[in-house]
């Protein structure tokens, strides 16, 4: 039983983390933030040929082949790095699509993932919630297909101004199917979210169904969008960590350097108790997250640890996010300064995902209650 | 990264809850228990049970073979204590898990011939004498004496929190030897038969139903062999042993019982369990449970990796001890009036477990300070946790 890197991860993460550190200095990340674009081409070729889009595909499609665990290394140093990269939304999309029946379907669209050739995106489902509530706050139909012909709404799809492809559930002639759909007669609607990924809402009227790829049909589809969540919550769980990592951290440096009162401010014992919290939460939302994950591995139908490491981790970011700042003051709320490219991701990640309402829901469910819900 | 316990210790698993399912009886159960006050001493048919245990190799698992113990890695004292906490059964802790280690690494031959045995058969028990009226956050500013006379120590002075001394065999006990050094450098350890001429016991109740105690030191002499390690290094060990301490108290297999109970409670009379507050605050103690449990196991992969935990194991005693406590004070809301009627009365809920929920709820707080006060903890997290200055 090991609760560290294995040397693989090591190497994963210690590559990741300098190559990430040497490409996008504050400035870049400064600059992202105020075109509130999205990475270039260039990095996602650069990502490509890193291996990290289709670290979840198989090698026989060009990707890493991979654990979850492993993969999920990666995607905690694009949390510790405040990178907002489609990183962790291409490799749930690489899984999806490795779990194709027949699988070889799937194999060109794995190919073009894993090349970069073409950028995958995922939808968010909030499967617990009233289905008629996630077709967005206007009211939209979720996506279904009739005779050959689809239509209807995904709400806030990241990254999906440049994405080709979104995997998806959604109704084929009134079964539950999941697909990867092309977005190329997509309208695409902007919508800003607290958390510098960028989001859009994605209306698709009358498009014909054979651009798209339907991955699954029936009871696989419903697994197959049990999966989907389940990775979703988990993947962003494990970049949440990251970046309340590196707030840690930074918190940790900025309080045993500021003087006032003629002494560091970590020497006073109302800052290191904060601090001590702060770690507290953080080391617990890392290790719950990765515990998860390989459970999680272990048996796709055993999601319970996500959503509790969830639910954790929506209380323990509000506490990281508040008290870094506290510790900081005034200087941390200033746009020169790089806390708030960490926090103002941790208050959204804290919600995307899976929010405190589904995850008690989710958390209740699994506890098997007496519940006339 | 391996979440994976190994299959042996899987198989150690069930081989020790088939035994534990033989072993244990009725009786026996029902004098753990105890009749609703908490228990002040512990009984014959407990004592028997641990000699039983230490007969069949269980209670020495994770000591060195050299010792007698069955040299085990830390996982299996992690199932052991699990197990041994979920079902509320007592282990003597103090003896097997601070002093015997500690003898190990720091005891003369001698000491370990005569006491190491006698541990692991759990034929002699030790308490802990630490704490002193002006001594507790600030252990270190210990003032009872220990004066060398001879082949001697002359002890004076008064210890308090002193649990278990009415029933013990032997006092591990601290004591100020060189009150000119600096204060951490100037205490030792002792082993004081606790039926030593000049001890005085008194109860000292508290207010969960069990008994701790105040200790008194009159002319106390004890032979210089008694001595542990090395004159004036007694703060070192002390530290040092606190660590692992606090692996071994672990509450964690106890708090899982209890939400278990509670759970059993709702799915058995459904009583609240639709109202949204209640749901919430279960997600909330499940998602908890969840961080305690996957941290309790970190700490022990540590150990059993040959990793010292510091600031893991402050982590630790701070997540499970305020995790308990909140999950008493949120059951008994859930429940509420019904959940502070006390055990043996109509209706007093969760009587499966050890002690009644009330009880549970006010011996909670010892938690926040038992073994070092939590906020002492976050310093030691802030220290060596996070390297702030301090």
């Amino acid at each position: 039983m090991q609760f560290s890197d294995s040397e693989t991860q090591k190497l994963l993460r210690d590559t990741t983390r300098s190559y990430l550190a040497d490409k996008y200095p504050w400035d870049r990340l400064y600059a992202l933030e105020e075109d509130n674009g999205e990475l270039t081409s260039a990095d996602m070729k650069e990502f490509a040929e890193l291996g990290w889009l289709g670290l979840l595909a198989p090698e026989s499609a060009g990707g890493g082949g991979v654990s979850l665990l492993d993969a999920a290394v990666v995607l905690e140093e694009f949390g510790y790095a405040a990178v907002p990269a489609p990183v962790s939304i291409s490799n749930i999309a690489a899984d999806l699509l490795s779990h194709a029946d027949p699988k070889g379907a799937a194999q060109d669209h794995l190919t073009s993932l894993c090349s970069g050739d073409r950028l995958y995106t995922v939808s968010e489902t909030n499967r617990r919630r009233d289905r008629a509530t996630t077709g967005g706050a206007n009211g939209a139909a979720p996506l279904s297909a009739s005779g050959g012909k689809l239509s209807g709404m995904a709400p806030l799809v990241p990254f999906a101004e440049s994405a080709e492809f979104l995997l998806t559930p959604l109704t084929v002639d009134g079964e539950p199917a999941f697909a990867a759909v092309s977005l190329a007669g997509a309208r695409r609607e902007e919508v800003e979210l607290i958390d510098r990924c960028t989001y859009r809402n994605v209306y698709i009227e009358d498009e014909s169904l054979d651009s798209s790829l339907i991955i699954a049909l029936g009871d696989r589809a419903e697994q197959l969008h049990d999966r989907c969540d389940a990775l979703n919550t988990a993947f962003s769980l494990i970049e949440l960590g990251g970046m309340m990592q590196r707030t840690l951290e930074m918190t940790g440096q900025y309080i045993s350097n500021r003087v006032q009162f003629g002494r560091p401010i970590a020497t006073f014992q109302a800052a290191r108790h904060r601090a001590a919290e702060m770690l507290m939460r953080t080391e617990a939302t890392r290790w719950t997250a990765y515990h998860a994950i390989w459970r999680f591995e272990q048996d796709e139908t055993d999601t319970e640890g996500i959503w509790l490491a969830k639910h954790w981790a929506i209380r323990a970011a509000d506490h990281v996010f508040q008290n870094s700042h506290m510790l900081h003051g005034g200087i941390g709320v200033g746009m020169e300064y790089p806390l708030h490219l960490f926090t103002q991701q941790i208050a959204g990640f804290a919600v995307r995902a899976g929010a405190m309402n589904e995850m008690v829901t989710r958390t209740v469910d699994s506890m098997k209650l007496q519940v006339t819900r | 990264m391996d979440f994976a316990l190994p299959a042996e210790v899987k198989a150690f698993r069930k081989e020790f809850q088939d035994y534990l399912d033989v072993i244990l009886t009725p009786e026996l159960l029902g004098e753990i228990r105890g009749g609703g006050r908490g228990r002040e001493t512990t009984g014959p048919l407990t004592k028997e049970f641990w000699r039983k245990m230490g007969k069949d190799g269980y209670l020495g698992m994770g000591w060195p073979k050299e010792y007698g113990g069955g040299g085990k890695s830390a996982l299996y004292l992690y199932v052991f204590n699990y197990e041994m906490g979920y079902r509320g059964l007592p282990v003597p802790v103090v003896t097997l898990n601070t002093v015997g280690p500690a003898l190990m690494r720091v005891g003369t031959e001698e000491q370990k011939k005569e006491y190491l045995p006698k541990i692991l058969r759990s034929e002699i028990e030790f308490a802990i004498g630490y704490t002193e009226p002006e001594a507790g956050t600030d252990l270190a500013s210990l003032q009872t004496r220990a004066v060398r006379d001879g082949d001697s120590y002359v002890i004076n002075g008064q210890k308090v929190f002193t649990t278990g001394a009415h029933q013990a065999d032997y006092l591990w006990m601290a004591v100020r030897t060189d009150p000119e050094a600096p204060k951490h450098r100037g205490i030792s350890l002792l082993i004081v038969p606790l039926d030593s001429e000049g001890i005085e016991v008194r109860p000292f109740p508290t207010i969960g139903g069990g008994r701790t105690n105040f200790t008194f030191y009159d002319n106390v002499r004890v032979p210089v062999s008694a001595l542990v390690g090395e004159e004036n290094r007694g703060w070192y060990y002390m530290t040092t042993q606190l660590d692992f301490e606090r692996v071994a108290i672990s509450p964690v297999a106890e708090i899982e019982r209890m939400f278990d109970s509670l759970c059993e409670r709702f799915r058995g009379q459904g009583m609240g369990a639709d109202e949204e507050w209640t749901r919430v605050m279960l997600a909330n103690i499940a998602a908890d449970l969840n961080v305690l449990k996957v941290m309790d196991l970190k700490t022990a992969a540590m150990v059993a990796n040959g990793d010292v935990p510091v600031y893991e194991a402050s982590m630790l005693k701070v997540l499970s001890n305020e995790f308990r406590l909140k999950l008493c004070s949120d059951a008994v809301q859930m429940m509420s009036s019904t959940g502070l009627i006390r055990k043996g009365f109509p209706g007093a809920p969760l009587d499966s477990a050890e002690r009644s929920l009330e009880a549970q709820l006010k011996g909670a707080v010892i938690g926040l300070f038992g073994g070092g006060s939590n906020d002492i903890q976050r310093d030691i997290m802030a220290t060596h946790g996070l390297g702030l200055p301090r």
